[in-house]
């Protein structure tokens, strides 16, 4: 399909549960349809998770030199967001091979000075924006939208609010933006 | 005769396989097909995959490193269960090195085979984080494999430093004929020729295929090792707690058909016990009961605790945000670590 199909949901509500085509039956355009359905599905609309960065807290200290990591970027991604949990003020930092500008995420989970994992509060990126000419906004991650499935190197760096109130990143989960309904799937 | 695998997808304008049009082979420039249809099927199966890990070493000064030892020494473990059909395993880390004469090495190893990565060069005075490679061959006789990193550092005082490590399947190269081990069903080319039947059983395979791909390539809500020789006081995740605390909650979203989450938990106690126990946000509303497993009681070198679900799976509702809780706890006089933990969604049943 040259649009992805974005309410097509395989398995779930609103979708047939099987998909028969029975011998005997006349040739149907539909079942070829459904198979081109199911394969952009896969290809366009499903996107996995990316398995969650948990451990020791990301913190200014740590990340002086801005910590690198690696995200397996399926096809037909248009954006990667955010989601953290913090305790402390401060903001995050994060940039994306394929993006030209940062994103930076201001962060206010005051903890009382506690910094337990159970004080974590839940932050996360802004949508994706276009026409970016700038750093520093709170937005989804620029990617490359296009038709192979490969590879970004992305960085995180933690910034302290100030001398004495510093922020802890708890857990960071990068996660993808499937395409729109009205996307038309480039080669 | 060939059954095609391109490295990219094909979209297909939808009036190519309307009602009323001509049946084409397809695979020809601006005549789209029965033959796109099938390269698109085989695209799924080449290089449709979750990514397994992605582990930031915070602890201590944020960076893993070896102990000042030229021969190997291992720094760091993860479990999961295999993808049967993607053998091959993408390791990606980001290094540095302390010594601007001579270079380190890392390599990632399976514990149950020892097929290595092979050398992996950390280059002399590699900056602060520089990306590395290597292509791990999976054991596909062990449904789940124990992969390591290891690290040789350039002199007895001098260091590779490891930031980050990465890892994912690789996208196959070719598609075999026949049936793989996940029930994959290769297509070929003479199926779809111009004037060839146009079957049933072509098409239905297309779909069960389609389907198999849904069901057993799931996603990964984390699969996390700890730095194994963190320096004491540095460790992400430990408690002298009589009770459980909660250290860690995993958010996830469970799609159409997923109901269950596997786990492998890697650790160790000091004293008397310790034990780490899992629940989802699912369970605690159904009242099911959180379930869990001691930990080990000697940590060394080769680090493998890891104790898996055993069948005590997480529930899960299918279609619904969620989130799994991670409790770890210690006996009396005793102190609990919890170094390693993987959880993935379990296959979805035909």
């Amino acid at each position: 399909m040259k649009l992805p199909p974005v309410s097509f949901n395989p398995g779930g509500k609103g979708t047939p549960g099987t998909f028969a085509v029975y011998n005997g039956r006349p040739t149907l355009a539909s079942d070829a349809l459904d198979v081109d359905k199911y394969a952009t599905w896969l290809a366009a609309v499903r996107k996995f998770q990316v398995p969650v960065h948990i451990g020791s807290p990301y913190t200014a200290t740590n990340t002086a030199t801005a910590a690198s990591f690696a995200v397996l970027l399926p096809a037909y991604t248009q954006a990667i967001r955010w989601h953290l949990l913090c305790t402390g003020n401060g903001s995050v930092t994060l940039t994306c091979d394929d993006d030209a500008f940062n994103v930076v995420i201001p962060v206010i989970a005051y903890d009382n000075g506690q910094h337990v994992f159970a004080n974590a509060a839940a932050s996360s990126s802004g949508p994706k924006q276009t026409n970016v000419v700038a750093n520093g906004l709170n937005r989804a991650s620029d990617v490359t939208f296009g038709s192979a499935w490969r590879y970004v190197t992305c960085t995180a760096k933690v910034t302290d609010e100030s001398a004495g109130v510093d922020l802890k990143v708890w857990m960071l989960r990068p996660f993808f933006v499937a395409p729109f309904e009205t996307s038309e799937l480039p080669v | 005769m060939s059954r095609p695998l391109q490295s990219a997808y094909i979209p297909i304008p939808p009036q190519a396989l309307a009602s009323l049009q001509p049946i084409h082979a397809g695979a020809a420039a601006g005549v789209y097909g029965e033959q796109d249809l099938i390269r698109n099927v085989h695209w799924a199966h080449g290089y449709v995959t979750p990514q397994w890990s992605s582990t930031p070493f915070n602890s201590d000064a944020g960076y893993l490193q070896g102990s000042g030892s030229v021969p190997y020494v291992i720094r760091a473990t993860w479990k999961r269960r295999i993808v049967d059909d993607l053998p091959n395993l993408f390791c990606v880390a980001y290094v540095s090195n302390t010594d601007g004469a001579n270079a380190g090495k890392i390599r990632f190893s399976v514990a149950s085979t020892g097929a290595t990565t092979g050398d992996i060069a950390v280059a002399a005075g590699a900056a602060a984080w520089t990306r590395v490679t290597g292509t791990l061959a999976l054991d596909t006789a062990t449904a789940r494999n124990v992969i390591r990193l290891e690290v040789s550092d350039p002199t007895g005082a001098t260091y590779v430093r490891v930031r980050n490590v990465s890892l994912w399947p690789v996208n196959l190269s070719a598609v075999a004929a026949g049936v793989t081990t996940d029930g994959f069903v290769a297509h070929d080319t003479l199926e779809t020729s111009q004037d060839d039947p146009l079957t049933t059983y072509l098409r239905q395979t297309e779909i069960d295929n389609l389907d198999l791909l849904r069901r057993v390539r799931t996603d990964t809500l984390t699969c996390w090792s700890e730095d194994a020789a963190v320096r004491a006081g540095f460790e992400a995740y430990t408690t002298t707690s009589l009770t459980y605390v909660v250290i860690a909650r995993i958010p996830f979203r469970a799609v159409a058909g997923q109901d269950a989450i596997e786990w492998e938990a890697n650790g160790y106690y000091t004293g008397a016990s310790g034990h780490v126990q899992l629940t989802t946000g699912y369970m605690e509303q159904e009242g099911i009961t959180a379930v869990g497993t001691i930990l080990g009681a000697v940590w060394a070198t080769p680090y493998n605790n890891w104790v898996g679900d055993g069948g005590s799976t997480l529930a899960c509702a299918p279609e619904s945000d969620d989130y799994v809780e991670v409790r770890l706890k210690a006996g009396a006089a005793s102190q609990a670590y919890l170094m390693g933990l993987a959880l993935w969604v379990k296959d979805i049943d035909a």
